[in-house]
C-alpha cells in the first residue's frame, strides 16, 4: 500500500484580506513521478490508486497565523477521511484510504482560519485522479 | 518589513533523483507586493525597500527561511516538547511495568515489545547526529531510525546561504538560535540592503540524509544539494498610508462624540 502526503500550505493573512482562499491556499503532494498535477497551486490533482492511504496535513505560511482543516467533503464512496491528531497535542492531520480508483474526483476543504475562527470553504479545486498502470511509489524508491 | 520563505521538499523525489530540481517549491508572504511564481522552484520573492525622502533607510526588510518536507510532521507540531515528553514517558511506563515483573520471560517479552513499538529503551541515537531524538512520520507514528522509509519523513535542513546576492553585500544571512522553546530551534535570517535595487541570485545549500542499508545496519549519509534562489530588491520613498503624502501628518480619526446628556 502506498501513501501520500498532501500537504496545504495557507496564507491565512492573505485569506482573511480578501475573504477567500483562490491564491492564497498552495497544495503539494509527493506524488509528482506517479502523474500527481498543479503541485503548487491551489488546484492539486493528486495522482492515487484504489488503497492509496491519502494523509492531509495543513500548515500556516507564519507561524503566528492559525487555521485548521475542519472537512474534507468528498465523494464517500472513493474515500472517507478521518481526523486524527498527534498523540499529546491538539494538531490535526486527516487520513483516508482510497476505496475505488475514479477518473476524477474533487473535494471541498473546509477550513477554520484566525483567532476568530472564520470559516472558509475551498470549493471543488482539488481533486484525486486515477494513477493509471505507472509503478507505485515503492517500485521507483 | 519580514519576508517568510518557506521551501517545501519533496525528499523522497529529490533522493531518488538525486537532485532538487522539480522537488522544491517556494511560497512567500510578500505575493501582494509582486513576489512571482509563488508555489514554484522558480519563485522571486519582491523586497520593498522603503527610505525616507532624504535616501536613508526607513525601515529594515528582514528574510527569513525555513525548509519543510512535504511528508515531515507539520511545523505547528511542538517537537522538541511533547514528544520528546512521551518518548520519556514510554521508558518511564516500561521502567513500571518491568517493576512489577518478577519472572524472565515477561522481562523480555516487555523489552521486545517496547523496542517494538518505540525503539530502544533510552536511546540516544548518538551514532546518529543528524536525526531527530525521537524520529517519527508524518503521522507522528514513531519509526525505527533503521527504517530507510524514514528518509521521507525528515525535513531538509539548510546549512548555507551563499553567492552573488552575499558576496555583493544585498543580504547578509546568519543562523539564529529561536526564542520560542517549541521550534526546536534554528531558524536562518538576512536582513537586506535595500539600496542594491534590483534582480540578485543566491544559493541555498540543502542537506538531505540518504539512509543505505549494509549488513543490516542502516546508515544514514548527509548530502548537501545547492538550489538557486533569486529576490528582487525595490525601494520606494516612505509615504504616510493614510493620506499618501511623504510626511506624517494627524491621523484621520474621527473626533470623539460629545458626551450624551446625563450620561456619566
Amino acid at each position: 500500500m502506498s501513501q501520500v502526503t498532501i500537504k496545504l500550505m495557507v496564507d491565512v493573512v492573505g485569506a482573511l484580506e480578501s475573504g477567500s482562499l483562490s491564491g492564497n491556499l498552495f497544495a503539494f503532494d509527493t506524488h509528482r513521478r506517479l502523474g500527481s498535477q498543479g503541485i503548487g497551486t491551489d488546484a492539486l490533482h493528486t495522482a492515487v490508486a484504489r488503497g492509496t492511504r491519502i494523509m492531509w496535513v495543513i500548515a500556516p505560511l507564519e507561524c503566528e497565523a492559525f487555521v485548521s482543516l475542519e472537512d474534507i467533503v468528498i465523494d464517500r464512496a472513493v474515500c472517507e477521511p478521518e481526523l486524527n491528531s498527534y498523540p499529546g497535542s491538539s494538531v490535526t492531520y486527516w487520513i483516508g484510504t482510497v476505496k475505488k480508483a475514479a477518473p476524477l474526483t474533487s473535494y471541498d476543504l473546509v477550513f477554520s482560519l484566525g483567532s476568530h475562527g472564520r470559516s472558509m470553504v475551498h470549493p471543488a479545486r482539488l481533486a484525486l485522479i486515477s494513477l493509471g498502470k505507472t509503478s507505485e511509489k515503492g517500485d521507483a524508491q | 518589513m519580514q519576508n517568510s520563505i518557506v521551501l517545501l521538499v519533496d525528499v523522497e523525489a529529490a533522493l531518488a533523483d538525486s537532485d532538487l530540481a522539480d522537488n522544491v517549491y517556494l511560497v512567500d508572504n510578500t505575493r501582494a507586493l509582486g513576489s512571482r511564481d509563488e508555489g514554484r522552484a522558480t519563485m522571486v520573492s519582491c523586497v520593498a525597500g522603503v527610505h525616507n525622502p532624504d535616501g536613508s533607510p526607513a525601515a529594515e526588510a528582514v528574510l527569513n527561511w525555513i525548509a519543510y518536507g512535504i511528508s515531515a510532521l507539520p511545523p505547528t507540531l511542538p517537537r522538541s516538547f511533547n514528544l520528546r515528553s512521551h518518548h520519556v514517558a514510554h521508558d518511564h511506563a516500561l521502567l513500571e511495568k518491568l517493576a512489577a515483573t518478577t519472572h524472565p520471560r515477561d522481562v523480555a517479552a516487555l523489552l521486545a515489545a517496547h523496542h517494538e513499538e518505540h525503539g530502544a529503551f533510552g536511546a540516544q541515537r548518538s551514532a546518529m547526529p543528524y536525526l531527530p531524538v525521537d524520529p517519527r512520520s508524518a503521522t507522528g507514528e514513531f519509526v525505527s531510525p533503521d527504517a530507510v522509509d524514514y528518509a521521507a519523513h525528515l525535513n531538509p535542513e539548510i546549512v548555507a546561504i551563499r553567492g552573488e546576492a552575499v558576496e555583493k553585500g544585498v543580504i547578509f544571512p546568519a543562523l539564529y538560535g529561536s526564542p520560542d522553546f517549541y521550534t526546536e530551534g534554528w531558524y536562518w535570517s538576512a536582513s537586506v540592503d535595500t539600496n542594491k535595487v534590483g534582480l540578485h541570485d543566491y544559493i541555498l545549500d540543502l542537506r538531505l540524509l540518504r539512509p543505505t542499508r549494509s549488513g543490516g545496519a542502516v546508515t544514514w549519509a548527509p548530502e548537501i544539494h545547492p538550489f538557486k534562489v533569486q529576490i528582487e530588491v525595490s525601494a520606494s520613498t516612505m509615504v504616510n498610508g493614510f493620506t499618501g503624502g511623504p510626511l506624517p501628518g494627524v491621523l484621520p480619526l474621527a473626533p470623539p462624540l460629545p458626551a450624551a446628556e446625563g450620561a456619566l
